[in-house]
């Protein structure tokens, strides 16, 4: 079998990102001095973990071939369940916390057992499950905020270790969880291959529908990550939270390198997907472009970053292809 | 063994679906008892429709038909106007069916068209955007429907508009800065959801209640709310790290207050100094300006309930016949550390 190339080592795959985003910051960088600061740079990878550590959950899914448009919705029900769970429950935050991920893990297994035993597309399923997941948290909320979270809680999303915050520990270590799963798992590589070829998979051997719903699920336990963290970091849990997070987390993977045709891709990929979306949206208030055109320069700046990767890759495999001859 | 875990999970679906169904109906029936609530355009709606029958039966027994239409029910605003409508219409014996269009202008629209094919007699609703509402409120004027707005303004007759003054607000809020500031020092504006009418009547009275002041020097900043109060505070961080010499962000709603609170709270020992002035009082709200300790100094504060009640007793005085005034005002008051005892008095 074709041994696929992916994770850290394949970092080279990814020069045309690294260098576009090489690029945005020394322009942000000329323009405001105050870019490039210890604070400054600390703020945009707090603000890109959480959608970076939803994107993780995405790459699965998008690896395997599937996408899961209801993590907004879920960031939102887990964030209720967090903060539900420690005020009206009063249990202790670390119960609650492990809860809440089980909660995540559960919806996020059930949507991939009906998607995968159903065989409803799922587009259409997750897509309709956003507003059933929203409205039960509208139902169980009646649309009122929920404040007053302990204070110890709050250090998940506001607190630092040696400097670094909390957010920004859990997205990297959630980043080498799941380099480790992708890489050294037989689970990881038949993600790959089932997401590639799933007929090739089915005769090796590959149970489909069950490497999906695990998708599914580890999906679900990031997003519940995302939601907890968000609880904590605004110190209160409205209904919106995590409203249209969905499309953060499939830029984010796409942004990177995944193909959303399933199989290709990785976890750097993903990094560095969070990392331009983050940088260019800091960036842009930093050097105070006017905010209209911030939204134009925004889809520009991604169109040409994903273009010039393709282009990129294209050269390197064009290269690899006449060598192999 | 394959067909067993199909019938599994159908029996959950349904489950799921029935415990959702038995829920809706429960807080609905808690907080008023003839509401109903249309979500998509359609469905239940239709059904409603069947129960009563037609428009001329409904008037001889004198219960009025009124579709309620909301951009959101998540903020607690807009729940308070809900809260009125329903109070006045249990007062004055008028049905309400109810349509939410998550700020999306063309899904409000669309429910304004099925209040039109269920017959309603009048619509009471918040508009977000002037324009975009104008054809389908034409559409309903045709079909003699009393039209009355709340909250947000309509580019076209209707029979009635009840809002609070927001540029009255955004005059009180930038002149309180003014003062607090003693003229001198520089001011964040976050400008929030372009287009939306009531943001952008704030923010003129903010740059009003600010002209009396020249030494103050103000930056706008603008976000768009597609992510909500987390969206707000990571714009606030980042135009905070770009500069942080401001002495005050001035906000124009409470997701934008609540956004900008969070992003200094994160931050407090590097933005510690700078000050946040509000718009909407939530409890959370009103607690902080109360402690003095907070960086919220202030808050610009509505009456929602008053709002939605006047906005249903107007649409049935019209359906009675009697004449009405076009724009009716509810008062807006400024809420500061100094008069807050006052308020929560109230």
């Amino acid at each position: 079998m074709k041994k696929v190339k992916m994770g850290w080592s394949g970092i080279s795959q990814y020069s045309g990102l690294v260098i576009i985003l090489v690029i945005i910051c020394i322009i942000f960088q000329a323009k405001n001095p105050l870019f490039l600061t210890f604070d400054n740079v600390i703020a945009i990878l707090r603000q890109l973990s959480i959608y970076g550590i939803v994107g993780i959950g995405m790459g699965f899914l998008i690896l395997n071939g599937y996408l899961d448009l209801t993590v907004g919705s879920m960031i939102g029900i887990c964030g209720v369940t967090v903060a539900y769970l420690m005020t009206a429950a009063n249990l202790p935050i670390w119960l609650s916390v492990l809860l809440t991920l089980a909660a995540g893990g559960a919806i996020g297994a059930f949507n991939g057992a009906v998607i995968t035993y159903t065989g409803i597309p799922a587009f259409i399923f997750t897509l309709a499950m956003t507003t059933v997941y929203r409205g039960i948290i509208y139902l169980v909320t009646d649309g009122k905020t929920i404040s007053n979270l302990p204070k110890a809680f709050l250090a998940i999303g506001r607190n630092n270790i040696m400097g670094i915050p909390i957010a920004i520990i859990i997205f990297f270590a959630t980043l080498i969880i799941a380099w480790v799963i992708l890489n050294r798992t037989t689970f990881g590589r038949s993600v790959y291959v089932a997401g590639g070829n799933p007929l090739a998979a089915k005769y090796s051997g590959i149970n489909n529908r069950k490497i999906t719903i695990l998708c599914y699920m580890i999906c679900g336990v990031t997003a519940a990550m995302a939601g907890t963290v968000l609880a904590a970091k605004l110190s209160a849990v409205q209904p919106t939270l995590g409203n249209s997070y969905e499309m953060e987390a499939i830029s984010v993977a796409v942004i990177g390198g995944m193909s959303l045709t399933g199989g290709v891709g990785s976890i750097a990929g993903i990094l560095l997907g969070a990392l331009v979306l983050g940088v260019i949206d800091n960036g842009m208030i930093m050097i105070g472009l006017a905010s209209y055109w911030q939204m134009v320069v925004k889809g520009i700046v991604i169109v040409i970053a994903v273009i010039f990767d393709i282009y990129k890759k294209k050269g390197a495999l064009t290269i690899r292809k006449i060598r192999r001859k | 063994m394959k067909k067993m875990i199909g019938i599994v999970l159908t029996v959950i679906c349904v489950l799921s679906l029935a415990a959702c169904g038995g829920k809706a109906a429960e807080s609905g029936a808690g907080e008023n008892n003839e509401a109903e609530t249309v979500n998509e355009a359609g469905g239940e709606a239709s059904d409603s429709m069947d129960e009563t029958s037609g428009d001329a039966a409904g008037e001889e027994e004198g219960t009025f038909k009124v579709g309620s239409l909301y951009a959101t029910l998540s903020i607690d605003f807009c729940k308070g106007m809900q809260e009125g409508v329903n109070e006045a219409a249990a007062e004055n014996g008028v049905q309400i069916i109810e349509g939410v269009y998550d700020i999306d202008a063309n899904k409000g629209s669309e429910i304004i068209q099925n209040f039109i094919n269920q017959k309603v007699d009048a619509i009471v609703m918040q508009a977000i955007d002037s324009e975009a509402f104008a054809p389908s409120v034409e559409a309903a004027k045709e079909a003699g429907i009393v039209v009355v707005a709340i909250d947000g303004r309509v580019n076209t007759q209707v029979d009635c508009w009840v809002a609070s003054d927001n540029t009255e607000g955004g005059i009180l809020s930038g002149d309180f800065i003014g003062q607090y500031l003693n003229g001198e020092g520089e001011v964040l504006i976050i400008t929030s959801e372009p287009g939306n009418v009531t943001m952008v009547e704030r923010n003129n009275g903010f740059h009003t209640g600010l002209e009396k002041y020249p030494n103050i020097k103000i930056t706008e900043v603008m976000d768009d709310g597609q992510n909500g109060v987390e969206g707000y505070s990571e714009t606030v961080e980042n135009a905070l790290n770009a500069n942080p010499n401001y002495d005050v962000i001035i906000t124009g709603y409470s997701d934008v207050t609540n956004g900008a609170l969070a992003a200094i709270e994160m931050n407090i020992e590097r933005f510690g100094e700078i000050k946040v002035m509000g718009y909407d009082a939530d409890e959370a709200m009103l607690e902080k300006i109360a402690s003095g300790e907070s960086p919220l100094i202030g808050t610009i504060a509505q009456e929602p309930k008053v709002i939605g009640r006047l906005g249903l007793e107007n649409a049935y005085k019209v359906l009675k016949g009697e004449t009405v005034e076009e724009e009716v005002g509810a008062e807006v008051s400024l809420i500061t550390f100094e008069n807050i005892s006052e308020y929560m008095a109230q």
